[in-house]
């Protein structure tokens, strides 16, 4: 079964096509403000004219505009190829990338979510907790005695970002969150489900995780 | 090439997803999922909410689109998409998903003009376009008069502040009345007198000059009709909403009209067609047909659910291009907020 993942959900655009454990093609460009430009020429360039079966895609949490981008994307391309297309958590991606570099135990996995704030998860063996959004500021001082491990720090600005504050953060700097997509797709989320067992559809449907409600207020005068 | 190419339009610049499927010039599909009851409570278009509701409404739209045209995604020949202006956001799920089923089917995408779509879409309704048309384009996010020769727009003015849709929405809530306040202020003005208050009409004076002869500004008359409603009120005076509506009304569209013709005459041209979510007015319709006929110009106007925002216009607008040879966009394009009408087509291939 040849997969095709995608993730916009950080500051990179990463796309992945694995055939089972293969990894035919793989492409990844950090730009955090150029998601749509990049993605579809990326996808372009590694499908290669090949069949695919299912799409696979990162839902986030992560800054909205690159993330829709990357979810309207998945969703049109599974449309047209009348294939299956399921989501999978970002943070979820983050963590497998954390236990693969060697974290053990329990810790966090983050995403930067810009305004000062990270959006993160608790981990031990599966996700315990979250995605939740905040500042650093009000986070329980306990949670940051567990390591931290996150993507997305705009590597221009890396000291301006809430990621960068919190305690002894192990920036992930270039991990290909497409492809450990694709390892959760095959290998088992960390909601526990296996899809090759379940046929992809015992994971997340494909809508973001904004986490965060529209901040829009009502009965302002123009 | 295509003589009668099968093409879906995609359009999300603002608060409706739009996907229409045209072949050739004629119409076979024309569906729009709004998210304006989410925004009524605002008062005006949230980006935030639009945004996430084109990407709840893209797929299932374009689903629909296909089911009622009865043709499957792999007969289209082109795909068309609103590159811009628009709300960048919003812009963003369209051509993320027009870029996708463009990849996918190994079909040509073209990122177009939102304004020129406003203006191709009457080819649907009333036949081919002359060759020369002028264009007035009115909606709540954009108030301007462009021409159209073979294939080339060139704008000839533009709004130097409100559009005459926001105009609408902003008197409405001054009245009371919803949003978005186009159609209210329309049906309550049909009782009241357009005489019984002289509201300004702006830029039409002559010391405002040549070079705005073809320009407009309603915000001056947002203003005014604020101010003298507040000056009734103060003098224990009640407001007749009727009759602040059909004032306000036939200011703006004393307003479009006149310099709608004034670029025809100043152009030799004599065909006006008129687009956008304001082209629905029915005052609107009624003066320029009364005006135009006197000096001798046609009016097209197409029908109301083509005037609002839609796929259908930008699927026109894509046809249309085709046909005539145009070059597609890259993969690569980008969508923009802010863009010319001499700009139909974003980022050509190389």
């Amino acid at each position: 079964m040849i997969l095709l993942a995608l993730d916009t959900a950080s500051a990179a655009t990463s796309v992945a096509l694995v055939d089972g454990d293969v990894i035919l093609k793989f492409a990844r460009h950090v730009d955090a403000r150029r998601h749509a430009e990049l993605l579809a020429p990326m996808i372009a360039s590694v499908v290669a004219g090949r069949t695919v079966d299912a799409v696979v895609c990162g839902v986030g949490p992560g800054p909205y505009t690159g993330l829709r981008v990357g979810v309207a994307t998945a969703q049109s391309l599974a449309l047209a190829w009348q294939v299956p297309v399921v989501g999978i958590c970002s943070l979820d991606a983050v963590a497998y990338a954390a236990r693969a570099a060697g974290v053990t135990g329990e810790f966090i996995a983050a995403i930067d979510a810009r305004r000062n704030e990270v959006y993160w998860a608790r981990y031990g063996e599966h996700r315990l907790a979250g995605p939740f959004v905040n500042r650093p500021g009000e986070l329980d001082p306990q949670l940051l005695t567990l390591p931290w491990v996150g993507v997305g720090a705009d590597p221009q600005y890396p000291d301006a970002t809430a990621l960068a504050q919190l305690a002894m953060p192990l920036l992930l700097a270039d991990v290909p969150l497409a492809q450990r997509i694709t390892d959760l797709a095959i290998h088992g989320t960390d909601d526990g489900a296996t899809a090759k067992q379940l046929g992809l559809q015992q994971l997340l449907s494909p809508y973001p995780l904004y986490v965060r409600r529209p901040d829009a207020v009502a009965g302002v005068k123009a | 090439m295509i003589s009668e190419p099968l093409v879906l339009g995609i359009e999300t610049s603002c608060d409706e997803t739009g996907v229409g499927i045209v072949r050739g010039a004629t119409l076979l599909a024309d569906e729009v999922a709004s998210s304006i009851d989410e925004h009524a409570r605002f008062g005006g278009v949230v980006p935030e909410i639009a945004s996430r509701a084109h990407l709840e409404a893209m797929v299932p739209t374009i689903e629909r689109a296909c089911a009622v045209a009865n043709v499957k995604l792999s007969d289209i020949d082109a795909i068309a998409v609103t590159g811009g202006p628009g709300l960048v956001g919003a812009l963003l799920v369209g051509t993320a998903s027009a870029k996708a089923l463009a990849l996918a089917l190994g079909i040509p995408v073209f990122a177009v003009n939102h304004l020129a779509g406003h203006i191709v879409v009457d080819e649907l309704e009333h036949g081919p376009l002359p060759d020369s048309v002028i264009g007035l384009l009115v909606s709540g996010g954009h108030s301007s008069l462009v021409q159209l020769t073979g294939s080339d727009f060139q704008s000839l003015g533009a709004t130097l502040d409100d559009a005459a849709g926001e105009a609408f929405d902003k008197v409405a809530r001054l009245l009371g009345l919803p949003f978005p306040g186009g159609p209210w202020i329309d049906e309550v003005a049909r009782s009241g007198d357009e005489r019984a208050i002289a509201f300004p009409r702006g830029l039409t004076a002559a010391h405002d000059g040549a070079a705005n002869r073809l320009n407009f500004s309603f915000s001056g008359l947002k203003t005014a009709v604020a101010r003298w409603v507040k000056q009734q009120e103060q003098a224990g005076i009640g407001v007749s909403v009727p009759d602040v509506a059909a004032s306000f009304q036939e200011a703006v569209v004393d307003v479009l009209t006149q310099k709608a013709l004034a670029a025809c005459q100043d152009t030799g041209i004599e065909h006006l067609v008129i687009g956008g979510g304001v082209a629905a007015n029915s005052r609107l319709r009624a003066l320029a047909l009364e005006r135009a006929a006197r000096i001798g110009v046609s009016v097209r106007i197409p029908r109301p659910g083509l005037c609002t925002d839609n796929g259908a216009m930008i699927a026109a607008l894509g046809s249309r291009l085709l046909v005539r040879g145009a070059i597609a966009s890259d993969l690569s394009f980008a969508t923009t907020s802010v863009l010319p009408i001499e700009t139909v087509v974003l980022n050509v291939l190389n």
